[in-house]
């Protein structure tokens, strides 16, 4: 998701993890909470995956590699993705919790309503705490 | 440590629709009524304009384990806290349809509910006059017979005009979709702004929620609400014949036993069947075993599509502008599978969420996706099928082996939609596309099937060993024990079913009032 990394993806997340009552999307979708497993089960996988198949780690793909294996990873879990360990979710759950997760933060803010000219219209406005320490 | 406060006339499990509207009518007849809610306090001003934060206000209590090949989504359809799920609903309120009642009598599958129609309407016409429904009777040309909505119909922005091109083309028929939402202030209560944030709860009272209507009434009328209590167990008599109170864990731990002349389990459709079944060795009001049975929930048959118009697709209410039903009398004549549905259409959506038009491509990513919002934006045209899900005994609610904070056993909800349920979802989706092509879009893809709802669990009915109550939601075995809410639907129809728990809570309350002595 362009954007993501800019609006605080990461830091959206390591707040919702912190905090007492977590907002995250992941909360819609019969996963038991506490949610940090999830995610760091699905990152050491998707690590592993991605440096099975290019021997690199996913910093280190080009644009062109990391479309190809995003797609690949849509539909069933990549050559590696097993091997990370048994708790790691379904790639293609991941993908989606994952890209949910970029959307909340890169359109979800009265802000980001704005750049795509929707008129926000809040009865009470919002204060999104992780905004404040985005890169 | 426990505690023994005073008895009460009556407790009520559960703070939403059908909970508030309990406690408002049997504590204006001057009963002295507690409810106990398991969630936090709600007040408006924290119902925050955001897809983010409106996650609050679903289920957050201890974990339902689903299970199923289509599972029941407890956590998006699902309240927790001061109003429940009605706190967030979207106020879509058609009435049932009279064959609705009689699927059994009419089709020879399926049940019939121990009531017709007619038995209904009468609460249908006072509670629209009560909650001010805005619609438009004479349009809505499927509508059973019954008052005239008491507000003009809610405005149609440039979404709903031009999908209706598309029903107009193929011949079909739109109403106004009727929603418990104010066209113009009514009763003290504003008229909404068709701003689509009825997801994270409405603050202005323009939207027909217990916070805006019939909490503050009970309150008013000295009824007390508890937070943050957790009822673990009904008590009974020692014969097992009449309820005598129920247990509750305060937030602190502390056990709390509250004895009343009357339980009302209004937990909806999830946590009701789990307290019968927690109370009592194979059950509380038990003896069909249909106690966690005929779990059903609405498949949603979405449709998206983008149109080269500015569609305003910001504008209006979550639940939608229009309506149409032409695919919902006459459940055996459908092209697939068997049932009722209903189009709510055009709905305001905003960028992000479950619902949000940014998730219901998942296959996009990167730049096009990027581009896909920025398009999205501004001319995303969707609508909402509402299909029938039959009742299969199977589909139920049992306890698990895990346990919560209090040693209660979990819920775990097992569904899978009947085949001709799912058949009918899908010719739902190919109609849908039907439309939008002839709508104009230039795109058009649907989401997959999306549970809608939660109803039955604790199914009404004439006999006692195929039912857990009766018409009123009164258990057949224990008479000063009542159930209220959608979880006493025997069949669901296509329609939402907020309108259809509160004609039956008013029903009930009627029944309660007229024959308190008998019953306690």
């Amino acid at each position: 998701m362009p954007g993501a990394r800019a609006a605080g993806l990461s830091h959206y997340i390591d707040h919702q993890l912190s905090s007492r009552d977590n907002l995250l999307i992941l909360r819609y979708l019969r996963v038991k909470p506490p949610f940090d497993g999830f995610y760091s089960s699905a990152l050491t996988a998707f690590e592993q995956a991605v440096r099975k198949r290019y021997n690199k780690n996913p910093g280190e793909l080009a644009q062109g590699e990391m479309s190809e294996f995003i797609t690949s990873i849509m539909q069933k879990n990549p050559e590696g993705w097993a091997k990370s360990g048994e708790d790691a979710p379904p790639a293609p759950f991941f993908y989606f919790v994952l890209r949910s997760d970029a959307i909340d933060v890169t359109y979800g803010t009265m802000a980001a309503f704005d750049s795509l000219d929707i008129p926000y219209m809040a009865h009470i406005e919002p204060d999104h705490a992780w905004e404040s320490r985005r890169e | 440590m426990n505690k023994y406060p005073e008895r009460t006339d009556v407790v009520i499990v559960g703070s939403g629709a059908a909970g508030s509207l309990m406690a408002v009518k049997l504590s204006k007849s001057g009963k002295k009524v507690i409810i106990l809610e398991a969630g936090p306090i709600r007040k408006p001003g924290d119902l925050i304009s955001s897809q983010i934060h409106a996650r609050r206000l679903k289920w957050s209590g201890e974990p339902v384990e689903e299970t199923g090949a289509q599972p029941i989504g407890n956590v998006f359809n699902s309240g927790y806290g001061t109003g429940g799920s009605a706190l967030h609903h979207y106020g879509v309120w058609p009435r049932l349809h009279a064959e609705d009642f009689k699927v059994k009598s009419l089709y020879g599958r399926a049940l019939d509910w121990p009531i017709t129609y007619d038995d209904l309407r009468p609460s249908y016409d006072q509670i629209q006059q009560e909650v001010g429904i805005s619609g438009d009777k004479a349009r809505e040309i499927w509508r059973p017979d019954g008052a005239d909505y008491p507000l003009p119909p809610v405005p149609v922005f440039q979404q709903g005009e031009i999908i209706a091109g598309g029903f107009k083309k193929l011949g079909k028929s739109i109403s106004p979709l009727p929603l418990a939402l104010n066209s113009r202030d009514y009763k003290d209560r504003p008229a909404c702004l068709w701003d689509g944030w009825c997801d994270a709860g409405c603050p202005t009272g323009a939207l027909a929620n217990p916070l805006a209507l019939y909490l503050p009434q009970t309150e008013k009328q000295g009824g007390k609400i508890i937070h943050n209590a957790t009822v673990s167990r009904i008590l009974t008599d020692d014969g097992g014949k009449k309820a005598i109170g129920v247990i509750y864990h305060a937030d602190d731990g502390t056990e709390i036993t509250q004895m009343a002349h009357m339980v009302i389990l209004a937990a909806f459709a999830v946590q009701t069947p789990r307290l019968l079944l927690n109370s009592a060795d194979g059950g509380l009001a038990n003896r069909s075993g249909l106690v966690g049975a005929n779990i059903m929930s609405h498949a949603a048959a979405t449709v998206y599509g983008l149109f080269n118009e500015e569609m305003e697709p910001y504008m209006g209410a979550t639940g939608g502008q229009l309506l149409n039903q032409d695919s919902y009398d006459h459940k055996d004549k459908r092209t697939k599978g068997f049932g009722s549905y209903q189009w709510m259409i055009a709905q305001a959506v905003k960028p992000n969420d479950l619902l949000g038009f940014g998730g219901t491509n998942p296959a996009l990513f990167g730049p096009k996706l990027t581009e896909f919002m920025q398009q999205a934006a501004q001319h995303f045209g969707g609508m909402t099928g509402c299909v029938e899900d039959l009742p299969v005994q199977e589909n139920r609610i049992t306890l698990s082996s895990d346990k919560d904070k209090y040693g209660i056993p979990l819920p775990t909800a097992d569904h899978a939609s009947h085949k001709d349920s799912y058949a009918l979802w899908q010719a739902a989706k190919e109609e849908g596309t039907e439309i939008f092509k002839a709508a104009g879009a230039t795109h058009i893809w649907n989401g997959p099937l999306g549970p809608m709802h939660i109803m039955g669990g604790t199914i009404m009915g004439d006999k006692a060993e195929k039912s857990v109550t009766n018409s009123y939601g009164q258990c057949h075995d224990i008479d000063n024990l009542f159930i209220a809410g959608p979880g006493l639907f025997p069949t669901c129809g296509g329609v939402n079913p907020t309108f259809t728990v509160h004609a039956l809570t008013l029903r009930s309350s009627k029944y309660i009032l007229k024959n308190w002595p008998a019953i306690t």
